[in-house]
């Protein structure tokens, strides 16, 4: 079923699988919220973007594809941010600091590279929403990881166990890598025991 | 091949002239609607801060860490003054602005508009259990931070964030001293007097 949507979820899960998008997924997991903001507003600028390189792709020469593919993916972002903020304000608010950052995420540039540049606009719809999904679900994790161990919240409510003490380092920078690096560790751990029984 | 560079060049010009033709336009389209959304946001920063405020002029702004005064007149009756202060936090400044009722002198309310201090602890700082402390404060005298307060003039502090406590109760402080400077008690007082 629609194997160009799922891939990105899990299996080839942009950040978890392919470690793309690493900077962005640092900065904006302080909180479940700011993941799902994130999350959000990049799975719209990858659809636009996955969609219009597609459809551009004859027309695009393979010497110029990379600063073709930059300018209209920050065009794609500048335009959505400058309507966001007249438009939706109350969301521009929250999400206002993370929509510029889209421009250099990677994944953006690899999934125009790597699938929307060869292939037509409905697979490339699929890959961009799975995609989407999928960096989304990976941020989320972190996020409410963060959140819940560094602040005792979870999408800003208290959630934290009785007599426990937040880890108030979890939501500071190096949490983000602390969190990030023990995740890896959990997924390949556990990617490795099925390799070893499947292999039995 | 210089041929060939003509060509790139010139498709990749198309390419740019349609997107920033097409940013050109989101601009025209949303700056002002953007211009009017700011503007409405700097006057509900004034409501939020000094609920009763009336026609807005500037006063002139002199001393540290402040920014601007403006003074709220409703019927020709000063009622109250609205401070932004910019004091050093633990990175960067912390831009406040507060309202102080006159002839009263007691704190209004408090907004930080913008900081760069460390989520999850000076940050903490724009919560309303730390801002909040601030309302109906009377301003006779300086404020001062605390780390278990019980006293009127005492702020309890931010758990583990000293430097972002001080830096906010420095601000108010600041615009105090102005406040009480021009237009404190003692000075229509002095100037009733003679």
């Amino acid at each position: 079923m629609l194997p160009e949507f799922t891939k990105g979820i899990i299996r080839e899960n942009p950040l978890f699988v392919q470690l793309l998008g690493v900077c962005p997924a640092l900065a904006t997991t302080s909180s479940l919220t700011n993941a799902l903001g994130m999350g959000a507003a990049f799975t719209a600028v990858l659809i636009g973007s996955n969609l219009i390189i597609s459809a551009l792709k004859k027309f695009i020469p393979a010497n110029i594809r990379i600063p073709a593919y930059i300018v209209v993916i920050a065009s794609l972002v500048t335009v959505t941010e400058m309507l966001m903020n007249a438009y939706v304000p109350a969301i521009y608010e929250s999400l206002g600091i993370f929509i510029p950052l889209i421009v250099v995420n990677c994944i953006i540039l690899g999934r125009a590279e790597a699938f929307a540049s060869k292939n037509g606009l409905w697979l490339s719809f699929q890959d961009a929403v799975g995609m989407g999904i999928g960096f989304t679900l990976a941020l989320s994790a972190i996020g409410a990881c963060r959140e819940f161990f560094g602040a005792g919240t979870l999408l800003g409510h208290a959630v934290a166990l009785p007599g426990t003490q937040p880890v108030l380092l979890l939501i500071l920078p190096a949490g983000a890598f602390l969190t990030m690096g023990l995740l890896f560790g959990a997924l390949n751990y556990i990617k490795a025991r099925r390799e070893v029984n499947h292999g039995q | 091949m210089s041929k060939d560079i003509l060509r790139l060049a010139a498709i990749l010009l198309v390419i740019c002239g349609i997107a920033a033709a097409c940013v050109g336009t989101a601009h025209d389209q949303t700056a002002p609607l953007i211009e009017a959304r700011k503007a409405d946001a700097v006057r509900e920063g004034y409501k939020q801060v000094l609920p009763d405020a009336g026609q807005l002029t500037d006063e002139p702004a002199a001393g540290k860490h402040i920014v601007a005064v403006k003074r709220s007149e409703t019927d020709g009756q000063t009622n109250g003054y609205i401070y932004t202060v910019n004091p050093d936090g633990y990175s960067g400044k912390v831009v406040i602005m507060l309202g102080i009722e006159y002839p009263s002198a007691r704190i209004s309310g408090v907004k930080i508009l913008q900081q760069n201090e460390t989520p999850g602890l000076g940050a903490k700082c724009t919560e309303p259990a730390f801002i909040d402390q601030f309302l109906g404060k009377d301003l006779s005298h300086d404020l001062t931070v605390s780390k278990n307060a019980s006293q009127p003039q005492e702020i309890q502090a931010i758990t583990a964030s000293t430097i972002t406590s001080k830096a906010v109760v420095k601000g108010i402080n600041s615009a105090r001293r102005h406040y009480q400077e021009h237009f404190g008690a003692s000075k229509a007082a002095a100037g009733k007097g003679v």
